[in-house]
């Protein structure tokens, strides 16, 4: 990247050419690297807990087994809750192993599709019906229990479980089919548009979203540097608006549009993103970053 | 300054809420849930029969048991057995905290029952990683 006039972008704008490595070493923390299961524990990603590589439990997972069972899950809901108050969606950009795999996808050079904004309200539809009422009145040995349909559970426990037994010559078991077509059909999205299960689909990045109008940390937007160029929304890959940026629910929180000086880090205390300084101005449209 | 504090009572308070929903979680909340123990018990043996009067192994017969080789005494006459064990299934209820929950949850290893009771489904070694 070019640093125009010669000043040195926002901090946020150079972090954000770090994602992906960022990424990588949160997965090797997922990835119970020193053989610690801590399966009491939730984690604040989307991260199946069968998987044999998994350090913690997934919140998802405890939401709708504990809604199975009846019971109100304070541990998981205690963790969503400190995690979002803090960084809001920034987990599903920065830290979520399953938004990484699709991030990766995405590199694949194919054309990519847009999906109608409307349509990231299944996030919620996802939540209340598959994660907290299917559970809930039907129990978890519905087809539609949420587990059962889960592509990262697909992805992360089934399919290594299956290949594991065929590597020992055992008897295999195929992985749900539901929940294997819906990994396919997921993987197969993620090379026509960005993150397609974060998109439509996660009901995690539904919770965190709601908390992007109220955590500590946020993308705070300043109209009086605004210069109406659009480079913030060219920027944004999940069609996001960058005068809503602070509240949009379906950001991620990558950072790519802090390249734009209208559009900094901040907190809801006021501090970040107030000096003026040190940002360099606008860039020319069509010049998009890389992940 | 009161402007500040103003923007951080919404954080705050979720922050708030957030903490003390795992701490209660973590230090307070238990949950009942059903588990299927095998024990071993011991059961006492039958008391045994006195002998009939004037058969061999009663005190007052005379001589004692004398049968010809080979032939052992009535049963009356042999010592008590050992006390029979048995192995049994028996439902304990045990108070688990949330956190052993969490982590029987990933395994499949909670149900619950139509009595609206939680069971552990199983007994030993841990089932699968996989429930789903």
């Amino acid at each position: 990247m070019s640093m125009a006039g010669g000043k040195r972008r926002p901090l946020a704008a150079r972090l954000a050419g770090w994602r992906s490595w960022i990424q990588a070493t949160f997965l090797l923390a997922w990835l119970d690297p020193f053989a610690i299961r801590m399966h009491t524990v939730c984690s604040p990603v989307f991260h199946c807990y069968s998987c044999p590589l998994a350090t913690f439990a997934c919140p998802i997972g405890v939401l709708a087994n504990f809604s199975a069972l009846h019971l109100f899950p304070f541990l998981a809901l205690g963790t969503l809750l400190i995690v979002g108050a803090f960084l809001g969606s920034f987990i599903c950009g920065w830290v979520c192993p399953f938004g990484y795999f699709q991030d990766l996808a995405a590199r694949v050079p194919t054309p990519k599709f847009e999906l109608p904004r409307w349509m990231g309200a299944f996030r919620y539809v996802v939540l209340v019906g598959l994660v907290l009422a299917v559970p809930y009145f039907l129990g978890e040995g519905s087809p539609l229990f949420f587990c059962r349909l889960c592509p990262a559970g697909a992805l992360e426990a089934a399919l290594p479980y299956t290949a594991s037994l065929a590597a020992q010559g055992k008897e295999l078991v195929w992985p749900n089919a539901a929940k294997a077509v819906i990994l396919v059909a997921i993987v197969a999205a993620a090379f026509f548009t960005w993150r397609p299960w974060c998109t439509l689909f996660c009901p995690l990045g539904a919770i965190y979203s709601l908390f992007n109008r109220v955590s500590f940390f946020f993308l705070r937007f300043h109209p009086d540097r605004c210069r109406d160029c659009s480079l913030c929304r060219k920027l944004c890959r999940y069609k996001g608006r960058g005068e809503n940026r602070a509240g949009e629910l379906a950001c991620i929180r990558c950072l790519e549009c802090t390249q734009c000086r209208a559009i900094t880090v901040g907190t809801v205390a006021g501090f970040g993103g107030k000096s003026s300084s040190d940002l360099q101005p606008p860039q020319a449209e069509g010049s998009l970053p890389t992940l | 300054m009161g402007r500040i504090l103003s923007r951080l009572i919404v954080p705050g308070l979720v922050l708030a809420a957030g903490v003390a929903s795992v701490i209660y979680g973590a230090k307070h909340h238990v949950v009942p849930v059903e588990e299927e123990q095998e024990i071993e018990v011991s059961l006492a043996p039958p008391p045994m029969p006195d002998a009939p009067e004037g058969f061999p192994g009663d005190p007052g017969f005379p001589g004692g048991f004398d049968g010809p080789p080979g032939m052992f005494p009535p049963s009356f006459m042999e010592l008590p057995p050992h006390l029979a064990t048995v192995k049994q299934k028996i439902i304990v209820t045990n108070e688990q905290p949330e956190s052993t929950i969490v982590f029987e949850v990933t395994i499949g290893g909670v149900a619950l029952l139509e009595t609206g009771k939680l069971r552990r489904t199983y007994h030993g070694d841990i089932p699968s990683l996989c429930p789903t």
